[in-house]
């Protein structure tokens, strides 16, 4: 009989001859102390919480950078953190930068939260994106400024491992389209539009493993909400009226909101532990 | 609240566990061995945050 064993994604990414022990998405830090006797270097893969979008009084926000995504070998730690996604709100301002992750010595940051414009957040590197400029990544990979293709992608859908959230449109009339995010690993959300006219929302950038939400589509400013972006383990979530869907979980950004819709919140990070 | 949640595997009892907020899903359902059976769910326990460490100004 054969089986494969790529139904499980955790296999995609096994380093070999480990085995996925321990999974941690439970947000904040915590102990971790079952880790056997004897086992003193772990292979861990460390993501960060996704950037919230961003909401628009009028027009469309920008959609949230991805949460870092960081590997490699660490001594073993006695605690865990795992970032939180920003949260989306419907106030006119940037959105929530996500959360960073840490085990041991590998770390990863949040994603950039949509800016207070029609920009997006930056995907997050080894540390927290804040603005549209990406972090340096943990394999010591530049920063990207906006649009430009990094391991972590600038904002405005820069292409990355984590990418960039995508442009929003800042017109009120008209027939208009905002932006998606950046195609990567964990993807940036998709920009809003608040026209009176027929709008097309952003959708989440899409994922190696799963899909970015779609964005919301239809006439006026009742419509136009950004996708979620694609998480390291699961999808976006579609957008809805003029709010931005969430961002999956494993770091997916946050879909923009406009017109005082409520933007998507960023997926939680998580941890995974081979040894 | 985080919850620590332990699994054997039903195919080789293959021991893993997550640690996820109360109102999270299963991240991994296959065994990581195989990927043949299903994790069942052997012993949950809350888990308790890691106090932050916090610095006071002299």
């Amino acid at each position: 009989m054969s089986a494969s064993i790529y139904s499980n994604s955790q296999f995609t990414d096994t380093p070999y001859g480990l085995k996925l022990q321990r999974t941690i998405t439970a947000t904040g830090t915590t102990s971790i102390t079952d880790i056997p006797a004897g086992i003193n270097r772990v292979y861990a893969i460390v993501m960060g919480g996704g950037g919230a979008g961003s909401t628009q009084t009028t027009g469309g926000g920008g959609g949230g950078g991805a949460g870092g995504y960081s590997a490699g070998w660490t001594y073993v730690s006695t605690s865990v953190t795992v970032g939180a996604g920003g949260t989306g709100t419907s106030t006119s301002a940037a959105g929530a930068n996500g959360g960073s992750s840490i085990y041991g010595m590998v770390m990863a940051g949040g994603g950039g939260g949509g800016q207070n414009s029609v920009q997006g957040g930056g995907g997050g590197g080894a540390t927290t994106a804040t603005s549209t400029t990406s972090t340096v990544s943990y394999t010591g990979a530049p920063a990207a400024t906006n649009t430009v293709t990094g391991y972590a992608g600038g904002g405005s859908g820069g292409i990355g491992v984590s990418s960039g959230g995508g442009f929003g449109d800042t017109a009120v009339t008209g027939a208009r389209t905002a932006s998606a995010g950046g195609r990567g690993l964990i993807t940036g959300g998709g920009g809003a539009v608040g026209t009176a006219g027929a709008g097309v929302g952003g959708a989440g950038g899409t994922g190696d493993f799963y899909a970015g939400g779609t964005g919301s589509s239809g006439t006026g400013i009742t419509f136009g909400g950004g996708g979620g972006g694609a998480g390291y383990t699961g999808a976006g979530a579609n957008a809805s009226a003029n709010n931005g869907g969430n961002g999956g979980s494993g770091g997916g950004g946050g879909g923009g909101a406009s017109t005082l819709g409520t933007a998507g919140s960023g997926g939680n990070g998580v941890v995974f532990l081979y040894f | 609240m985080a919850i620590k949640y332990e699994y054997s595997s039903e195919c080789c009892s293959h021991y893993y566990v997550e640690t996820r907020n109360a109102e999270d899903n299963q991240v991994v359902t296959k065994c990581n061995i195989c990927g043949q059976g299903e994790y069942v769910l052997t012993a949950q326990s809350d888990l308790d945050a890691v106090a932050e460490e916090t610095t006071v100004s002299e």
